[in-house]
């Protein structure tokens, strides 16, 4: 059996604000959510520019008294959640898989308390907090909300995370297994992985501009992102028509490097030759690569040529955009958001500018859409999300087609 | 994913545990004759710790690489369990296919914990400015499975999944569906599992009474034809598996009828009834004695199981919060 995936639902949660409609209006505009951090002291750090969320606020079906042992990213997950659900018009749940990926959890809660008492580490934080810093710790806060009876996993690849959460979802509903999925992700910026990103010397002083020949990095960014899968045969039994499908998913390790992705760009372009052979397409169907494109030079000129491998004579004409321009690299939900981003393009049909994006690098030879929206009719989106590790995972997204 | 169409075989094991890593140690730690669980005087400051900790780490023996260097006790003991399991299938260097047709499906709870704080701790005393490039790609969950493409050449899917005690199985099974799609001709999955000072000491303010351990697991899956084609040794079949959800709260675990029905939902995929099981549940107990409790016991329990050649049988994850899996393991099929 194979069954096709719709998308019955979707919602997120960004430094653009609540809902995807925020989401929309600020990548149409084009406008960057990067500032200087001020969720935690960034005096010390050589950059301290992100792209956080400002306001969490409680969904209405979120009691308060949950709520308020909940973390920053296990907020921002159930209002990402709580969106999904709501636009797939709240769907029986109880026997669906669930699938999140995500890379820091409670680490920023956690951190904040190890503070207090410093040196003790996480023995300062309490066994409870500490249960926050797990990885699964958000996946436990959605399948208590959500009460799904189904099989739960939470996939942690680092920046690739929630693409690889959405790929396995598909899976789940392709082989008949389950008909509902719940997939996603979540992060919140922390010191760590702030720290980190600055020791390697790839955070910009300024802004993201990716494919830009005067980039200085990368940005961190923050927030959820959840979309409802539905088997198609379960969406028409609840009286709904299809419209957005996962078409196709693949992961590849590129047996190089722990942090730099080859620099020819096979490894990412088997990534979406694998997820497009996965999905039945070619690349001549694809209308719009929406990019990993985190402004850092190994990764900008990777991505290109891995692009220019894939779609050959197209390579320079096929429309790419990076969301992490405008939203910053949230990193485990990057995957999900940027899923996100690309079904808008197909909804809306416009692909968003890449933020910052004025001077091409002439080493990242590519159509990247900059100034403005490029309007238009997308069928067909490849998301990209590299991670460390070498870990490239593809996603094909599209609008729903008879076959 | 269950069923016998396109069987999913198992070719090779390699463990890295308390008891060590040579082939007899397991067995010997079932017959009750040795266990990898001790009292330690140098692990917690001015206390007796007792738990299963392993001492050697033969990465550097195994395998000669660069990047053992980079590499964390977690990545170490991965590279272990992984390089034994990939003999233990009869192909040392060699994939027995192509690089891209191999993938990795790897599991931790914790990942580099350990390592994550010591960071974090450098980096408050010394300022960001000084904090360690080297070490930060360590901390990454998936980093293990990034070095063990590197090592071993392998170019294909890769994941890795987390979800508490459960997430071995997670891997398990997102591994034989690589193999299942055609995604993939060869799969290697594992679990590593590091105790610390840190994790020993949150776990007794959690007041977990179990004695904690340490260790990494890895196993070598193929479809059943190319094994067969290559002359592999068959170890057992994954014959079914399930994965089912109970609502509970963070710190509780399916209690043993609600774990036993998501077996039971395994052995009906598995065309197979609980009468037919020669090896089930009995040995956990034994191996949480031999090398102490941690995520890593799920798929030592299905080594063990291989060892003693108890099949059919089944192992059964059950992980905090409710998450629940069971794999039940059949023999090999009999040569035409």
């Amino acid at each position: 059996m194979n069954h096709r995936v719709a998308v019955s639902g979707m919602g997120c949660i960004s430094p653009l604000g609540a809902g995807t409609a925020a989401f929309r209006r600020g990548r149409e505009a084009g406008r960057a959510a990067v500032e200087q951090l001020d969720l935690f002291d960034v005096s010390k750090f050589r950059s301290g520019m992100a792209a956080r969320v400002r306001d969490i606020c409680r969904p209405p079906a979120i009691a308060a008294s949950l709520w308020r042992n909940l973390d920053r990213c296990d907020r921002m997950a159930l209002v990402a959640l709580e969106e999904a659900l709501e636009s797939a018009q709240r769907p029986d749940v109880s026997e669906a898989a669930l699938c999140c990926g995500m890379s820091t959890a409670g680490m920023f809660e956690a951190e904040q308390r190890a503070l207090r008492d410093p040196g003790r580490g996480l023995l300062a934080i309490g066994p409870r907090a500490m249960l926050d810093t797990i990885v699964s710790s958000t996946t436990d806060v959605v399948a208590r909300h959500i009460r799904c009876q189904g099989p739960v996993h939470t996939v942690s690849t680092a920046c690739s995370s929630s693409a690889h959460a959405i790929g396995t979802a598909m899976d789940l509903i392709r082989s008949g297994e389950v008909d509902i999925a719940i997939a996603g992700g979540a992060d919140a910026l922390c010191r760590l992985t702030l720290a980190g990103f600055n020791s390697l010397g790839v955070v910009a002083a300024d802004r993201p501009r990716p494919f830009d020949a005067r980039r200085s990095g990368m940005v961190l960014g923050e927030g959820a992102a959840f979309l409802v899968l539905e088997s198609e045969d379960r969406l028409r039994r609840r009286g709904l028509e299809p419209s957005l499908e996962v078409c196709g998913y693949a992961s590849t390790a590129e047996a190089h490097h722990i942090v730099h992705p080859l620099d020819d760009g096979s490894g990412a372009e088997r990534a979406m030759r694998w997820a497009l052979e996965d999905a039945g397409e070619t690349p001549e169907r694809v209308d719009h690569v929406n990019a990993h494109g985190t402004a850092t030079s190994q990764n900008d000129i990777m991505e290109t040529a891995a692009i220019r491998r894939l779609f050959g004579e197209r390579g320079t004409s096929v429309p790419v955009t990076s969301t992490k321009s405008i939203i910053g690299h949230t990193t485990g939900a990057s995957g999900a958001l940027e899923a996100v981003a690309s079904f808008i393009a197909i909804e809306s049909g416009f692909v968003a500018p890449t933020a910052g994006y004025g001077e091409p690098d002439p080493r990242c030879e590519a159509d990247v859409v900059h100034g403005e929206p490029r309007r238009g009719r997308f069928d067909l989106v490849v998301s990209n999300s590299f991670a460390f590790g070498g870990n490239d995972v593809s996603l094909v997204l599209g609008r729903w087609r008879d076959r | 994913m269950n069923g016998s169409a396109g069987r999913v075989v198992l070719t090779g094991v390699g463990d890295l545990t308390p008891l060590g890593h040579e082939p007899g140690a397991l067995q010997a730690a079932l017959d009750g004759r040795i266990s990898g669980v001790l009292d330690h005087e140098d692990f917690i400051e001015g206390a007796t710790a007792r738990a299963g900790l392993i001492r050697d780490i033969p990465a550097k023996q195994l395998v000669k690489s660069p990047h053992l260097r980079k590499m964390d006790r977690v990545g170490r003991m991965s590279i272990v369990s992984a390089t034994l399991a990939l003999r233990d299938a009869g192909l040392g260097e060699q994939l027995p296919c192509a690089p891209e047709r191999a993938a990795i499906g790897w599991a931790t709870e914790f990942a580099s914990l350990e390592e994550t704080w010591q960071f974090q701790e450098r980096v408050r005393i010394k300022g960001p400015r000084l904090a360690n490039p080297m070490v930060f790609p360590n901390l990454v969950q998936n980093a293990v499975a990034g070095y063990l493409s590197i090592i071993h050449g392998i170019k294909g899917p890769s994941a890795t999944f987390c979800h508490h005690e459960s997430c071995a199985f997670e891997a398990l099974t997102w591994a034989v569906r690589q193999l299942k799609l055609g995604r993939a001709d060869m799969a290697l999955t594992g679990v590593t599992e590091e105790l610390g000072p840190l994790l020993y000491q949150v776990r007794s303010l959690f007041g977990i009474e179990d004695c904690p351990g340490e260790g990494s697991v890895a196993l070598v899956l193929e479809r059943e034809d190319d094994a067969l084609a290559r002359g592999a040794r068959i170890l057992a079949t994954v014959a079914g598996e399930a994965a089912r959800t109970m609502q509970l709260p963070p710190y509780r675990y399916a209690d043993e009828e609600a774990a036993s029905a998501v077996l039971d939902v395994a052995l009906q995929r598995a065309s197979m009834d609980r009468a037919a099981l020669r090896g089930l549940l009995g040995i956990e107990h034994q191996l949480v004695d031999a090398v102490g409790s941690s995520a890593v016991l799920p798929l030592l329990h299905v080594a063990a199981l291989i060892l003693q050649g108890q099949l059919p049988a089944a192992a059964v994850a059950r992980a905090r919060g409710g998450a629940t899996r069971a794999v039940v393991l059949g023999p090999p099929a009999p040569r035409e």
